[in-house]
């Protein structure tokens, strides 16, 4: 990993949405501080707040309230330039579906974010994409990626999201479409990055198989954080 | 940043639809391009094919029918000028050639026309085969004509147009002259490429005139006769000098002959044409704004299945400007291959056109794709970049976490 990865803190974060009923506050966070390196679970019901959670924690949304720090650096007053080539390189992120480009090959797919960037795609960056592929085991000289499986196309996922070799990875119920065997993959996966490599890993889910390989846990609901409004979670 | 790589991706996941908006730019720019083209075609070929016809002198009536009929060879019944008057400019020293044009029959399809060795000399240039005629027994033809050098014609029976209808009480032995092929002129791109030209004297004579000359005679050109020159549809003048011709369409002002330059004519007719041709342009432009503006409202359609892509893209990594500019090349591709291909597909059905219209009339049209053709399809290309900021725009501001969510 390039860069250590840095702390999350989080300060009075409210995000509240205008529904026709009034406002709705889908998430209301006083406190919570994630050191680097940590293994962090979230659970929570259908509509907790969960993916606000980690949209908001990326900077994909401005919160109503508060404030997300990463490092040091706090999110909600960068430039959008400036913040865009930050979440390039210091989070990753996997969603359910994967969303991958289906007109796409393997190779091509991981290497999309590097066109965010540069007009060409550097040997290195090739070669680190190769690299990832062949570490998760994807038959990757399949010219699409629908010709994968669901579990080889969610690894896919994992290699792009790690191509600039992000410190903090997030994951949006990252084996929900997968069978047991692949989301045991996933799972094994996500786990080593935080513990072996040294990466911040935020896993959004509900698949038990996925929770409970990971010590720390918390629990959304409303919004709310459970047990506690406020807690200290270190690895 | 470079979002070639999306771009591609998107185009063929939608290649069929992206390909048939394409087409439709395509047609809307080449009918644009062909309808351009085609009429400055028609004016550089009109007024190419009246090139040479300096100063045009004939019986007082409607200009525009003796350019119809002396230039551009189509048949009609103007009158004929008064014989004195055509005696004196046939033989006027102040013009360098003063040709009559004469009309005969036709063979294989080719008018029969007749006129001076000078003219048919002046018209040619020099020549692609043989030479001038020399004897009214001795014809040139036009570069398309179907007949060869040396062929022996006969100028059947019943001259097709003589301007009037002639007491056809001419005699057997003058209609069964032998005409034989002494001379092929230069490619003209004017209806006189499929002429068959014989000495006037020969028309004369087949319709029972006077020839110009003595009656024994077998001389062709100037000098003339007066006593014995008939009247002819009209008369070429090609003078020395600007002074020259507007001397000599003063002189020939009168109250029983007309004189007129032909290419004044054309203009007349060409400012014409010119509001129909303003009205044409604004009518392609419009088409193909409207196509631009349809293609445009597919692509937005289109896209609106993407925003959950963009969104997916934008939690990526990818800044806005990528998602503008991911929208942006697509509409763009469009525009610019549907202009491209519409110049393609202009050229060819302006040649086409040309090629019909050249088969028809004589008149080569040069089908060429020039500055105005260019810049139309410049504009197609310009508008295009343009318009394709709109959806790309859209895009850009598409919510990410909404589109998210969405789906
Ligand atoms: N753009 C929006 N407008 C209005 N309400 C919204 C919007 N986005 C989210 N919400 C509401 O905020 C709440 C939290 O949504 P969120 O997607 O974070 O839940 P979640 O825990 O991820 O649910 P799931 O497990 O189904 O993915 C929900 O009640 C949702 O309806
Ligand atoms: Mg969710």
């Amino acid at each position: 990993m390039k860069s250590q990865a840095p702390a999350l803190s989080v300060r009075d974060l409210k995000v509240i949405y205008q529904d026709q009923a009034g406002p709705v506050t889908a998430l209301s966070i006083p406190v919570l501080n994630v050191s680097p390196g940590s293994l962090l679970a979230i659970t929570g019901p259908s509509g907790s707040g969960k993916s606000t959670f980690l949209y908001a924690i990326a900077g994909l949304l401005r919160p109503s309230q508060g404030e997300v720090t990463w490092g040091g650096r706090i999110l909600q007053t960068m430039p959008e330039t400036i913040r865009d080539h930050w979440r390039r390189h210091t989070i990753g992120f996997v969603f359910q579906d994967f969303h991958l480009m289906p007109e796409l090959s393997p190779l091509a797919n991981v290497l999309l974010p590097a066109s965010f960037e540069n007009l060409s795609v550097s040997r290195a960056l090739k070669e680190r994409a190769l690299m990832l592929l062949e570490g998760f085991g994807v038959p990757y000289k399949r010219a699409s990626v629908v010709d994968l499986s669901r579990g080889e196309q969610q690894r896919v996922a994992l290699a792009r999201a790690l191509l600039f070799d992000p410190p903090v990875l997030l994951a949006d119920e990252p084996t929900a479409s997968l069978d047991a065997l692949a989301g045991e993959q996933v799972a094994q996966t996500l786990e080593d990055l935080s513990k072996q490599e040294g990466r911040t890993v935020i896993v959004v889910s509900h698949d038990p198989a996925l929770i409970n390989r990971i010590g720390t846990r918390f629990v959304l609901e409303r919004g709310q954080a459970r047990p506690a409004a406020s807690m200290e979670l270190v690895r | 940043m470079n979002p070639l790589p999306m771009i591609i991706a998107t185009i063929r996941r939608h290649l069929w639809t992206y390909l048939l908006f394409t087409l439709v730019v395509a047609i809307a720019t080449g009918i644009g391009v062909a309808i351009t083209s085609q009429e400055a075609a028609l004016r550089k070929g009109s007024a190419r094919a009246a090139d040479k016809f300096d100063l045009i002198i004939a019986a007082p009536g409607s200009q525009t029918d003796v350019v119809l009929e002396a230039i551009y060879l189509r048949p009609g019944t103007v009158p004929l000028l008064d014989p004195a008057m055509t005696a004196q400019a046939l033989n006027d020293q102040r013009a360098k050639i003063a040709s009559p044009i004469g009309f005969g029959d036709s063979i294989k399809g080719s008018p029969i026309v007749g006129t001076t060795p000078d003219f048919a000399t002046y018209l040619s240039g020099n020549w692609a085969q043989g030479r001038v005629f020399q004897s009214e027994t001795e014809a040139v033809i036009g570069s398309a004509v179907r007949l060869k050098m040396g062929d022996k014609f006969r100028p059947s029976h019943g001259m097709a147009h003589t301007g009037h209808d002639a007491d056809d009480d001419h005699d057997e032995e003058q209609h069964n002259v032998d005409l034989h092929v002494v001379g092929r002129m230069n490619p003209t791109g004017t209806p006189w490429d499929n002429a068959v030209i014989v000495p006037i004297e020969l028309i004369w004579r087949v319709h029972g005139l006077p020839t110009g000359h003595a009656p024994d005679s077998q001389q062709i050109g100037r000098p003339y006769d007066p006593a014995r020159v008939p009247g002819v549809p009209a008369i070429v003048m090609h003078p020395d000098s600007i002074n020259a011709a507007y001397g000599l369409r003063n002189v020939y002002r009168t109250p029983v002959s007309m004189a007129f330059f032909p290419a004044e004519v054309l203009v007349k007719l060409y400012d014409v044409l010119g509001d129909v041709r303003t009205i044409m342009n604004w009518l392609a432009m419009a088409t193909q704004g409207l196509v631009v503006l349809s293609m445009l409202a597919g692509v937005v359609a289109i896209l609106s299945l993407h925003r959950r892509q963009f969104a997916v893209l934008r939690a990526l990594g990818a800044p806005k400007a990528y998602i503008f500019f991911c929208v942006w090349g697509q509409v763009v591709f469009i525009a610019v291959l549907g202009a491209l291909l519409g110049l393609l597909l202009g050229s060819g059905i302006a040649i086409i056109v040309s090629m019909v219209f050249t088969n028809s009339t004589g008149i080569s049209l040069p089908a060429i794709i020039g500055a105005d053709e260019y810049w139309l399809v410049a504009g197609m290309i310009v508008f295009g970049l343009v318009a394709a900021t709109l959806p790309a725009f859209l895009a850009y501001r598409y919510p990410v976490i909404e589109s998210l969510r969405a789906g």
